[in-house]
């Protein structure tokens, strides 16, 4: 029989049946003659199915195409956007990635698919949002002082502030070649302006130190600054940027009148170092920029140490590999500050006072010496631990201070270059070399034997070439040793001087006592690490990374790796992770970037010649108020370091300079009233945007018309940015056509033609020409055509870097003995003997507390009286060591023993009841603040989302919010959900010179106004807000008190702020660390194996310290709809301390019953 | 009137923002407007050869398209702000 009945049949059934019920008078009655249907197949047996359509509809398309998805957080993915009536409605993986090749066949495997991740999935709601950039836009007291012809004070040169009415002016939408002529005339305007000695007059006149003024050597070029937003990111849409600094030696070869030997070029702004993504311990121990591991290296480990890094939340793609891997056997650890998500998915944590890792590394050393779990023929031919130490200088023994006739060897492993010699080019290189000037730096050092005999080790002496040398070193070393001067001076060796500062300071019961974690599990992490030696992975993330400790962090987990043979291995090794940042991956780069402006390669095919006319510095002295490290007496700041005024900068890509800035509010109401102009290219508009004055409106990676190329440190693809059929949406450009179309009206008002053809091929409508080119000029694509490589990506599919290894790993040829590391001795380095480790006792690896992130007194060394530990006082520099204020305590060197350090209070505490550290760390919703505030993302970025905003009082659909533990916040009257402020030292934040109670605009912004969440995770004395939500700018303060909806929202410019005043970097500040400015560090260079000594941009410079602020919390509002009662969730019974009778009894799992 | 039919489309599309940079004058909707590219934003007044009519409203889709309604008025004075989608009155912000 067959079952099928018709919709229409089945209602009118129904029907019936409900009035026959009705009628009979059975309603209430037990339903006895409804039997339950039986239906065997309902797919086969219900009616008509059409509704399904609808469903069906929404999922289908007319189309797709293949884009690159690359926000800065490491991944990079081919997405596959679906399009419906041309527009892009939902997005996808491409499946594409397991089919991914080197040049020799390679496949990767299908476990790299599916990737995406939700900030993807909802970008369709950001490519066609309300806040996309959509054309050229001017601000228009700028345009104004333009067409004013650019009026200054005669004297100063300071324009009028009426044309800088930043934040509150109205934009003008101008056509594109009105943007160009307008960036134009004002670069070239300013460089004029502070050219020569006239304008070095002015800028001192502008009062600022005459160090910055020298370092411009009179060109007014070098006040034009410009930064690619993580220039990895895009080999030439990103890089150009650079390029477009490099080219700036032709419009200063005008200005100034001078040929290409006197022309600079432009500034370029670090990008790595100022995202405080930079470990900038890893140069002072290993030589490079950073050593780390593709992450999927973790199937080759046994034991994965997740220090101070949220891999499931932050890596997303990528964390499928840490919890496979758990599954396969291998053990994990999270180290961390708080029981977050990736803790709840490792076998053991370790919950520490946030920036204590230093201090908690340090306890493991100690325990593998202590308990001799450590490899010492490893430690003794890879290290300088058996080096010798004057005890008298501190400075190394040298052979020819002991050894009558000594004469140090010719290198073997490294070459020193004459002023006349030529490198080889970057691919090729695979022998380190350094110029001559340095080859003072190289000198050989000394060791004891067994029989206290002294022994001269060169800097070929290392690993395999220290056993054939039959060089057997001692490790622990205490002896007197007649100079040949006939002077006696007792010598330690690192090792002992080590081991006896960690003995004195950090043993395990001391190291709990600094770092909260367990005597037991300090002891249990040591033994474990040494137990699998080569097999222990350190994957650290910017947790650790984000205080001003941070170099120390990096040096203490490297000699734990290093006593433990974990250094170079495919499953033993140590990691950094954070920020695309791996130029170094294309080292073909500079075939691009530094083109020799005035022998440009106009012949497609052909190998251009480079020349570097482009100066770089760190951002961090623009957002420290334009200023170097000058305190008391003495300047901190390297002069390979120093910074030039800054008054103009022109970013692409990033909202990290103004609008998610360290100390933002400083730099909005003290440095940016000191720059002249500001330009940014985005296509989000972001509160940099609203700072800015001019904005390009660029293409969405949806809509890329010039193919670009990026790769990571994290996974070993090289991804393309294919170029996609979806028509430009609005009035936008591709981020090269903007950079070149610039360059040229600068050489149009100049008359300088080789300005336009410094874009030569992307006129010619051959942009890939410059990829092409770098390309063959790079060690892991050569052998790649650019076309091919963009046809695969079309398709979704990615192609491998040629690395040596898969996964890659630094330091592997080293570990295998076949290269030195790039450092002084060609070993990895635990003693800095140079003048600023020794004048700040850190040549020997110390703990420092946080620099303000403490409950006690900061900055202060932690050690027993040593001998080897004898810092410059404060009043040494000039400056007194009862001054604790923020400026006074980057540079004060106070050493206080465990007893004195834990008995001492943060200076807030002690005089105004601060309570909390308060910390700043990302999180999964964003990287830094792309894609958090998308609707679909924001809405579920924490607890207090809501597209209805019941509360009117929301700035968004969701807000930024403070997690306290729930009962520091009973203890000070906060209910969870309530608005609280938070304020850090009122010294300088949010900006110097504010004033509580204040009624400007300006006060009234940047005081930081929040949510609190009841969070039991972090512990007492801890509170913490997520890094990404976009701050309130004097726009979004306008929106809120005008707008009738009351969102914090310009009405102006449509920017949306997710905070109704402040922002978590209102407590935040710029911090400059004197041993991250020195002239004396000896690393690898940026590209290939050449060796520099001093300032390099993302590798030895400035890296700030967001995490660090101490603060006061204070009740503002109540929590509940309008500021009446409770939070709902809370009256509820959902929240923490608040459980109702059933929430209990979940909570204690009383819903589940055993039978 | 049926609920859900219109007697006569309310919103037009006339084109694409990159089609009207600032400073063009096009007429569009079969000529009917005369459509200003202001600094401050668009304009759409009724035209004919010798005598401007109302504003009408403008609107900017998220895909890029520009929409005209040729049945409702603004102020005078009033342009769509691309950077918003609001109107704004030029003339409100002089007086």
């Amino acid at each position: 029989m067959s079952t099928e009945i018709s919709r229409r049949s089945f209602v009118q059934g129904l029907a019936a049946l409900g009035a026959a019920l009705s009628s009979s008078g059975a309603f209430g009655a037990p339903i006895r003659y409804f039997k339950p249907t039986q239906v065997d197949n309902p797919l086969m047996s219900y009616p008509n199915r059409d509704w399904e359509k609808a469903y069906r509809n929404i999922f289908s398309s007319d189309s797709s195409f293949v884009f690159l998805c690359a926000p800065n957080d490491t991944h990079n993915c081919l997405l596959k956007a679906y399009v419906k009536n041309g527009v892009a409605v939902r997005i996808g993986p491409t499946y594409g990635y397991g089919k991914a090749q080197d040049l020799y066949g390679n496949t990767a495997s299908h476990r790299w698919d599916p990737r995406l991740c939700q900030k993807g999935l909802s970008l369709v709601r950001r490519i066609y949002g309300d806040r996309r950039v959509k054309g050229p836009m001017v601000r228009r007291g700028f345009k104004a002082w333009v067409e004013a012809g650019f009026p200054r004070d005669p004297a100063t040169g300071k324009p009028d502030v009426k044309y800088f009415q930043r934040g509150k002016d109205r934009w003008l939408r101008v056509t594109w070649e009105e943007a160009y002529a307008i960036t134009a005339k004002a670069m070239i305007n300013i460089s004029t302006t502070y050219s020569g000695e006239e304008g070095a007059k002015k800028l001192k006149d502008q009062g600022y130190d005459p160090a910055m003024i020298e370092a411009m050597e009179q060109a007014g070029v070098e006040t034009v600054k410009l930064r690619g937003g993580m220039a990895f990111l895009g080999a030439t849409r990103i890089f150009g940027l650079y390029r477009f600094a490099n080219l700036m030696a032709l419009m200063d070869a005008k200005i100034r009148n001078v040929g290409p030997d006197k022309a600079r070029g432009a500034r370029g702004y670090d990008s790595y170092s100022w995202h405080t993504d930079l470990p900038p311990g890893h140069p002072m121990v290993t030589g490079m920029q950073t050593n780390d591991f593709d992450l999927f290296a973790v199937d080759q480990a046994k034991l994965i140490l997740v220090w101070g890094m949220n891999w499931i939340t932050t890596k997303m793609p990528d964390s499928h590999w840490m919890t496979e891997a758990r599954l396969k056997g291998a053990k994990t650890i999270a180290i961390t500050v708080e029981y977050s998500a990736t803790a709840s998915k490792t076998d053991e944590v370790l919950i520490i006072r946030p920036g204590s890792d230093p201090a908690l590394a340090l306890g493991v050393a100690q325990v593998l010496i202590a308990q001799k779990l450590f490899d010492a023929a490893w430690v003794a031919k890879n290290t300088d631990l058996p080096f010798l130490v004057r005890m008298d200088t501190l400075q190394p023994l040298r052979p020819e201070e002991v050894i009558a006739g000594y004469k140090a060897p010719e290198l073997k492993t490294l070459k020193f270059m004459g002023k006349e010699d030529k490198p080889l080019p970057n691919a090729a290189q695979r022998d380190q070399f350094a110029p001559k000037a340095m080859e003072g730096d190289f000198k050989p050092f000394v060791v004891a034997d067994a029989t206290g005999k002294l022994v001269p080790v060169t800097r070929d002496d290392f690993g395999p070439n220290a056993e054939k040398a039959g060089i057997k070193p001692a490790l622990s070393v205490v002896q007197t040793v007649k100079l040949l001067d006939g002077k006696e001076v007792q010598v330690r060796s690192v090792f002992h001087l080590t081991e006896e500062y960690l003995n004195e300071n950090f043993t395990p019961k001391q190291t709990a006592a600094v770092t909260g974690a367990p005597e037991k599990g300090i002891i249990s992490l040591a033994q474990q690490i040494a137990a699998n030696k080569e097999k222990t992975l350190f994957a650290v993330g910017m947790g650790p990374n984000q205080f001003f400790n941070s170099d120390l962090k990096d040096r203490s987990i490297f000699l734990v790796a290093a006593l433990t043979r974990n250094l170079g291995y495919p499953g033993g090794n140590v990691g950094s992770y954070a920020g695309t940042y791996r130029g170094a991956l294309f080292n073909g780069e500079p075939a691009y970037v530094m083109e020799d402006p005035f022998n440009l390669q106009l012949e497609a095919g052909k190998k251009p010649t480079t020349k570097k006319f482009l100066h770089y510095e760190s951002i961090h002295y623009t957002d420290y108020g334009d200023r170097p490290l000058r305190m008391g007496n003495t300047m901190f700041t390297g002069k390979g370091h120093m910074p030039t005024p800054t008054k103009c900068f022109w970013m692409n890509n990033s909202n990290s300079v103004i609008g998610n800035t360290k100390w933002h509010y400083d730099f909005v109401v003290n440095t940016l009233p000191k720059i002249e102009f500001i330009a940014y290219s985005d296509w989000w508009w972001t509160a940099s945007c609203e700072y800015a004055d001019v904005v390009f409106g660029v293409d969405s990676w949806a809509e890329t018309k010039e193919a670009d190329m990026t790769g990571s440190c994290t996974n070993p693809f090289v991804q393309v940015y294919p170029r996609t059929p979806l028509a430009r949406i609005f009035d936008t450009k591709s981020d090269i056509e903007v950079i070149a179309q610039v360059t040229k009206a600068i050489g149009t008002q100049l008359n300088e033609p080789r300005l336009e053809q410094g874009f030569k091929f992307f006129w010619d409508g051959n942009t890939a020409e410059y990829l092409q080119r770098i390309i063959d000029a790079s060690s892991t694509l050569k052998g790649y055509k650019f076309s091919e490589l963009e046809t695969l990506a079309a398709k979704g599919i990615p192609a491998l870097k040629n690395c040596r290894t898969y996964p890659r790993a630094s330091s592997y040829e080293q570990m295998l003995g076949e290269q030195p590391w790039h450092t002084k001795s060609g070993r990895l380095e635990f003693y800095r003997p140079e003048d600023t480790w020794i004048d700040h006792g850190e040549n020997m690896i110390v703990y420092r507390e946080p620099v303000d992130s403490t409950h006690y007194e900061p900055n202060v060394i932690l050690a027993k009286p040593h001998d080897a530990i004898r810092p410059k006082k404060p009043e040494d520099f000039g400056l007194k060591t009862s001054d604790l204020s923020s400026e006074a305590r980057q540079v004060r060197n106070v050493v206080l023993d465990q007893e004195q350090l834990l008995a001492s209070k943060h200076p807030l505490k002690l005089k105004l009841q601060y309570s909390h550290v308060y910390h700043t760390p990302k999180y999964r919703h964003g990287a830094h603040t792309t894609a958090v505030d998308t609707d679909y993302t924001s809405v579920w970025f924490g607890p207090f989302g809501d597209v209805y905003r019941h509360d009117k009082r929301m700035p968004s659909m969701t807000e930024g919010y403070v997690d306290i533990n729930p009962l520091d916040a009973k203890a000070m009257g906060i209910e969870d959900g309530d608005y609280v402020y938070i304020d850090a030292d009122p010294e300088d934040r949010p900006y110097r010179g504010y004033k509580p109670g204040d009624t400007s605009d300006e006060a009234k912004m940047s005081r930081l106004l929040l949510r609190a969440r009841y969070y039991p995770g972090t512990p007492k004395g801890i509170a913490r807000t997520w890094h990404n939500m976009y701050c309130a700018t004097l726009g979004s303060m306008k929106g809120a008190q005008t707008r009738q909806d009351g969102l914090a929202r310009n009405p102006e410019t449509n920017y949306q702020a997710m905070y109704r005043s402040g922002s978590h970097q209102s407590a935040t500040r710029a911090w400059l660390r004197p041993t991250l400015m020195t002239e004396t560090l000896v690393h690898k260079g940026m590209f290939g194996q050449g060796l520099a000594k001093g300032f390099e941009p993302d590798i030895h410079c400035p890296v700030g310290a967001p995490r660090e602020s101490f603060v006061k919390i204070t009740k503002a509002e109540a929590g509940g709809m309008d500021g009446q009662g409770k939070w709902r969730p809370a009256n509820l019974g959902f929240r923490p301390t608040y459980e109702s009778q059933t929430m209990t009894a979940y909570l204690q799992g009383k819903f589940l019953k055993k039978k | 009137m049926q609920r859900g039919v219109e007697s006569a489309p309310r919103w037009v599309p006339i084109g694409r923002l990159a089609d009207f940079p600032p400073g063009s004058v096009v007429r569009v909707n079969d000529h009917k407007q005369l459509l200003r590219s202001l600094p401050e934003g668009l304009m759409a007044q009724d035209a004919t050869e010798s005598t401007l009519g109302p504003v009408r409203p403008l609107r900017l889709e998220q895909s890029g398209q520009l929409l005209l309604n040729p049945t409702e008025a603004w102020a005078d004075g009033t342009v769509l702000s691309i950077m918003t989608g609001s109107p704004i009155c030029l003339q409100e912000e002089v007086t």
